[in-house]
């Protein structure tokens, strides 16, 4: 089993009937977890890659009424670090 | 001493519970769970089907993975119509089931189980899952998620039962 994650951004707030439908994409075969957070207005799944894909994924979500607006990376970002200070000749 | 024997039993319990989803090999070469199960339009009985080779499909049209494998279960069963395919969905939605039936010109039975009592026969709680059951009523193989049932291997399968 290859385990990955997904994470989506929504735009408007799912309703209750699409909460419901929501609830029930956990009961598709390979859907592992599914897991909201409010807050951020993002939605992140764990899926098994053997079994599906993330585009079926995607859709499981659209399909249920959920306003996707965009994947959210899960790779962080590179803080900023300062370039190399060049190393100077020493003089003898 | 003694709490930590009542734990491991609880914990042994749990955990052979949490296993037996269904697919457990002890299903397999049981007789299949009679039902009848019926949506208004359709009703099937198991037991009539007595004698046919049975593919009994748990779906739902919201479960993208399950829509994925109809098209190859219609052409499953154009190929093969001594077959007989038995679909049942956990739809809630009467409209968009029958929606979903109509465009994909669906050719076996189909019934909606929205309370999902004969996937709970089968110990099924997650979809696609599809049950083999033979001429006798025997429950012969499990598959779980969706499945290309055009695949030579399956066909010779099913035709061999």
């Amino acid at each position: 089993m290859t385990q990955l994650d997904v994470l989506y951004r929504y735009g408007a707030q799912p309703t209750e009937r699409a909460m419901l439908a929501l609830a029930k994409v956990r009961d598709v075969y390979g859907v592992r977890r599914v897991e909201f957070n409010e807050a951020a207005r993002t939605v992140r799944v764990e899926y098994d890659a053997s079994r599906l894909t993330g585009a079926v994924i995607y859709q499981l979500l659209r399909r249920a009424g959920l306003d996707i607006v965009e994947t959210v990376s899960m790779i962080p970002e590179p803080e900023d670090v300062a370039p190399p200070v060049p190393v100077q000749p020493s003089v003898a | 001493m003694r709490a930590g024997v009542v734990a491991a039993a609880a914990m042994c319990a749990l955990l052979t519970s949490a296993c037996d989803r269904g697919d457990h090999p002890g299903r397999i070469g049981a007789a299949a769970p009679l039902f009848t199960v019926g949506d208004g339009s359709q009703t099937v009985t198991l037991a009539a089907l007595r004698g046919h080779v049975v593919v009994l499909n748990f779906w739902a049209s919201w479960c993208v993975p399950c829509i994925e494998e109809v098209p190859s279960l219609v052409e499953m069963q154009r190929r093969m119509p001594q077959v007989r395919v038995v679909a049942v969905s956990a739809d809630q939605d009467p409209a968009a089931y029958r929606q979903f039936l109509t465009a994909s010109h669906a050719n076996f039975a189909a019934v909606r189980d929205p309370s999902m009592r004969v996937q709970g026969m089968y110990g099924t709680v997650k979809i696609p899952e599809t049950y083999v059951i033979d001429r006798d009523g025997v429950l012969r193989r499990k598959f779980i998620s969706a499945q290309n049932w055009t695949d030579p291997e399956i066909l010779d399968y099913l035709g061999k039962l």
